[in-house]
């Protein structure tokens, strides 16, 4: 409302300021000529001037007053015959309403055209302090970034935006996330596993140089973590090495004979190494590596979702992971994410419940209720 | 609500600026003084509201509003605060907003101040002006809308093109702006001359100052863009007669024979016709120039906007105001009167000779921008006119002009003495050949045009001092006379003294970069060394930075000359992450011999960089060259008197004049 109550001010103010001409009185005739012979007159004075200040000789100074006083002569000869000008009322009434009328409509008809007049400014602080954006996961991360802004020396808040990057496709962010938390708080198989896949899905799935590197790191950290075995396994297939890949194939699926997730992707990939070492050109596609998180069609869909349909996306995506965890529980790494993923969403309750589950799922491994505690710790989720 | 308010100012300013078109026109046309006078507040009221929108995109920008479409397309939240403010002009949407904002500031001088013009000039004058208003504020309503508003508001900008993050181009825009729309006011005085039919005396007095302001601004601006170009694309090139420098190069040559003419037609009434055409041809030059830039015609950094619907729009309004002016030209230019005469060899013929020179160097480089846009767009052949065409067609144009310089203010109004000016003009061709000779015998090495390339800058210098010391009669009177005599001289003297100064300055800068520059080009692990011109140069290795929004691996160049310490540069690349792109920060030591120019390549193996270090011999005296003739010109327009140029007259004539005048 008080936008509109602006915007009739500002027009009514330029309309009056603008046609208080028309109302004035009976314009003057324009008396252009005595301009003219008023610039001469002033050209004169200054020949005059530069004279006595010995800037220009007496010759030089008469024959330019010669010339300027023949112009000035011709003006005073036009002005007597120049014509009256007079104004009409009947042509600045008809102007006046005119624009009165059609000034207005038209700037209105072209901002409704063009303009949001329902829509508020949204400066980027007020946003981010906003109390009814709590839920938002772009808000959260925005703060958290305005924050590692102030503060980049504070390696728990990497920590915990590196896999949300990671998740939302923002690859090279991820991987600068996981390399200042592995900078400012040590690596550790999560880390190094994280910054290894942002690595690898910031080039398009192609396993580099510093990617493997990583990858391996966290392997030695963790040799139970699948997602580095899968992409180290990948890197042998890239170098041409089927038969090491192969091997290392072999050895995920003994690992993980049991986890539904992996098993039909590393038998595929056994399959095509295989026809590979035979000689024979697979006609399968090599299928892609499986990501945690979101896969990339999920990601790519909801670029173009409205806020409450991301928003119902994530919770299905958050209740899936539940429920498998719910089903086959021997999943660090899930539920780890899970934790992640309630308090993100702003539903610490059910954090709180999954983190006791998870607690309970792993009661006799010290490395796995660590790496539990150290979570619940930075979200903040002591009970 | 202040983004909307914005918004609705601009459109409200489109309003505004239909009426400043039509009715002042109708008001001359009818001679009705009513109607006419409405120009005033219309053009007062057009600056206002823009200056409103421009003010609410500001807002959205330094408030990180994301809703805007054009702060999230252009901004980053992590941006420095000077990049969020530049970043409203350094995208194009922005960049037109600007654009009208100079237009109207323009026109609102022209109503606030301009009470000692004729009431009818003036009212035409802000017709047109109006006229230009309309096209472009309708071309941003319409295609180019910077208040488009996104909902949800996405949470974080895309960022600006992190090559634009930089002070020397954060002003850039402006100053080129500043002087593309200041040609606008000589176009627009032109205009109504011819729709009027008629020349005022008052004419030339506004159109000088205002193109003299104008060309300060354009030189200032492409000095900017060069040194940007210089120190930020990691070349140690200054030029590169690429379009989009053309573009605003043009204008500039165009406006300086302008920037000439006009000053006859004030002093001496005289080439009335012709400063009226140049008025047209550079302000349509300026056109061009935005044309090409802003429509993407052109794919390079400047060409942010690749809408074909854009650039059709630009041209449609290039052909109404180019077309229209020129038929207007064709039909009323008979109609004004002509001015003075003049002898060949006089002030005026001199001023002549500049207006021809400076015109065919202009369509020298027109030929060379526009050729192979048209080329492409006929036979889908790309070829790419550079230097050497330039070197060719150029060069040759303006030696002769730069040799002629010095004659010029020496010779007399009307009728000069050729003689007599080069009489006057010995000490300087002495010291010019005597330096010659020396460069000669000092400097075996480069090519044997550069020291002739020398003496034609210090003859510039010379010849500008030569006519300061003519004026104020040294060595022929006193030395309290001859001192008298300087403190006497109008500044515009000074003004025009400094300016031609400064372009010797500057052809002494170009000349030596170009000739006797050195480049290496070194693979150099840490420890390894690099000598040049004297310097010996040791790289201590690189290390990693965190910037606002940016990383960099800075290298680490220890600088020693004679075993003495002189400085650390430190060269680095720049990765900006949100734009996903990088930049390189080359390091530069300068001094008066010249610039020392480090740049940081990609890594080689086994720990090594690829290391580019120039040496550019005085290249800093280009852009003081620029600053000399920025300041010539700020001199020369603080002289608010009026001026007449005095003639020489005929002997013969001066006995007739004498016996009537008795």
């Amino acid at each position: 409302m008080l936008l509109w109550v602006i915007l009739a001010a500002l027009t009514a103010a330029v309309l009056s300021f603008l046609l208080y001409p028309l109302l004035g009185e009976r314009g003057r005739a324009d008396g252009r000529d005595a301009f003219n012979a008023a610039v001469y007159r002033d050209q004169l004075e200054e020949i005059e001037a530069d004279r006595a200040r010995g800037l220009i000789a007496e010759a030089e100074a008469e024959a330019a007053r010669l010339e300027v006083a023949r112009r000035l002569l011709a003006a005073d000869h036009e002005t007597d015959g120049a014509a009256k000008a007079h104004s009409r009322g009947a042509l600045s009434r008809i102007a006046f309403t005119v624009v009165t009328l059609g000034l207005p409509l038209a700037a209105l008809g072209l901002y409704l055209a063009y303009g949001s007049p329902n829509l508020p400014d949204q400066p980027l602080a007020a946003r981010l302090t906003d109390p009814a954006k709590e839920r938002d996961v772009g808000v959260l991360v925005a703060r958290v970034e305005a924050r590692l802004r102030a503060h980049p020396e504070e390696g728990q808040g990497w920590d915990a935006i590196a896999p949300i990057y990671l998740g939302g496709r923002r690859y090279a962010d991820a991987a600068e996330a996981y390399r200042q938390a592995i900078r400012l708080l040590g690596p550790s198989a999560e880390r190094l596993s994280g910054l290894g896949q942002a690595l690898v899905l910031e080039q398009q799935g192609l396993v580099t140089e510093p990617a493997r590197i990583a990858l391996e790191q966290a392997v030695k950290e963790d040799g139970s973590l699948v997602e580095p075995r899968i992409l180290l396994a990948v890197a042998k297939e890239q170098d041409g090495n089927f038969e090491a890949a192969l091997e290392d194939w072999r050895g995920l699926l003994d690992s993980r004979k049991d986890d539904e997730r992996w098993r039909a992707m590393v038998e595929a990939r056994i399959a095509s190494a295989e026809a590979r070492l035979s000689g024979k050109p697979s006609t399968a596609q090599t299928p892609r590596a499986p990501m945690a998180g979101p896969n990339a069609a999920d990601v790519a869909a909801a670029q173009n979702m409205t806020p409450g349909e991301r928003q119902a996306m994530i919770d299905s995506m958050v209740k899936n992971l539940a429920a498998r965890l719910e089903a086959d529980g021997d999943d660090l790494p899930g539920w780890l994410r899970l934790v992640r993923a309630y308090t993100v969403l702003g539903r610490s309750g059910e954090a709180k419940a999954a983190l006791a589950r998870a607690k309970d799922q792993f009661a006799g491994n010290a490395q796995a209720i660590e790496q539990l505690d150290t979570l619940a710790a930075e979200l903040g989720l002591k009970s | 609500m202040i983004a909307e308010t914005g918004h609705y100012a601009l459109i409200l300013a489109l309003g505004v600026a239909i009426v400043q078109m039509v009715l002042p026109i109708l008001g001359t046309r009818l001679n009705d003084p009513r109607l006419a006078a409405v120009s005033i507040p219309a053009a007062q009221a057009q600056f206002l509201l823009i200056c409103i929108a421009f003010g609410a995109l500001t807002a959205a920008y330094v408030t990180s509003d994301f809703s805007v479409l054009n702060v999230w397309q252009n901004s980053h939240s992590a941006k420095p605060m000077l990049y969020k403010i530049s970043g409203v002009w350094g995208n194009h949407e922005g960049s037109m907003v600007l654009w009208v904002l100079i237009l109207a500031l323009f026109g609102a001088a022209v109503a606030t101040f301009g009470s000692n013009l004729p009431r009818q000039l003036q009212a035409n004058v802000l017709a047109v002006q109006g006229s230009i208003a309309v096209a472009f504020l309708l071309f941003i309503v319409i295609a180019s809308n910077p208040f488009l508003r996104v909902n949800p508001a996405p949470f974080d900008g895309q960022g600006l093109n992190p090559v634009l993050q930089d002070p020397a181009l954060a002003f850039h825009p402006p100053f080129l702006y500043a002087g593309y729309v200041g040609f606008s006011m000589a176009f627009s005085f032109a205009v109504a001359a011819l729709i009027d039919g008629r020349i005022d005396a008052a004419w030339a007095r506004w159109v000088r100052p205002w193109t003299l302001a104008a060309w300060m601004c354009l030189t200032l601006g492409i000095a900017m863009g060069s040194w940007w170009a210089y120190y930020e694309l990691g070349w140690g090139g200054f030029w590169f007669w690429d379009p989009v420098e053309n573009a605003s190069f043009m204008p500039w040559l165009a406006g300086t024979a302008l920037l000439h003419s006009a000053l006859v037609m004030e002093k001496r009434d005289a080439l009335k016709v012709w400063t009226v055409l140049l008025a047209i041809i550079t302000f349509s030059l300026s056109l061009m120039g935005t044309f090409l830039v802003r429509s993407g015609v052109l794919t390079s950094v400047h060409a942010f906007a690749v809408d074909p619907e854009r650039g059709v729009f630009i041209l449609g309004i290039m052909a109404v105001f180019i077309g229209g002016s020129f038929a207007l030209f064709a039909w009323r230019a008979p109609l004004l009167s002509q001015g003075g005469l003049f002898a060949p060899i006089s002030r005026e013929g001199s001023l002549v000779l500049n207006n021809l020179l400076l015109t065919v160097a202009c369509a020298a480089v027109f030929v060379g921008t526009l050729y192979p846009l048209a080329l492409e767009s006929i036979t889908g052949e790309k070829i790419s006119v550079g230097a050497p065409f330039f070197n060719m067609t150029f060069v040759p144009l303006v030696v002769p002009l730069l040799i002629a310089v010095p004659f010029g203010p020496l010779l007399a109004w009307k009728r000069g003495d050729l003689l007599a000016a080069a009489q006057r003009l010995t000490a300087a061709a002495v010291i010019c050949l005597v330096t010659i000779i020396a460069v000669l015998a000092v400097n075996r090495s480069g090519p044997w045009l550069a020291p002739l390339g020398i003496g034609l800058g210090l003859w510039l210098i010379c010849g500008a001092a030569t006519e300061l010391a003519t004026r104020s009669k040294l060595f022929d009177v006193s030395w309290s006379e001859t001192w008298r005599r300087l403190r006497n001289l109008p500044r515009a003297s000074y003004g025009t003294a400094l300016a031609h100064a400064g372009v010797g300055v500057m052809v002494i800068g170009l000349v030596s970069t170009t000739a006797w520059r050195i480049e290496r080009i070194e693979a150099l692990a840490p420890g390894g060394k690099v000598d040049i011109a004297g310097y010996e140069l040791v790289f201590q290795g690189v290390e990693e930075r965190q910037g606002p929004n940016y990383r960099e691996l800075a290298g680490q160049f220890a600088v020693t000359r004679g075993g003495a310490p002189v400085t650390t540069l430190t060269p680095s690349k720049r990765a900006f992450a949100v734009e996903k792109s990088a930049t390189t920060e080359a390091g530069i030591h300068n001094s008066w011999r010249g610039d020392l120019y480090v740049v940081l390549g990609d890594p080689l193996k086994d720990g090594a960089y690829s290391v580019r270090v120039y040496f550019n011999p005085m290249v800093r005296l280009i852009w003081i060259g620029a600053l000399i003739m920025f300041f010539g010109g700020g001199v020369s327009l603080s002289d608010r008197r009026l001026r007449v140029g005095a003639p020489k007259r005929a002997k013969a004539r001066r006995v007739a004049v004498a016996a009537v005048s008795k």
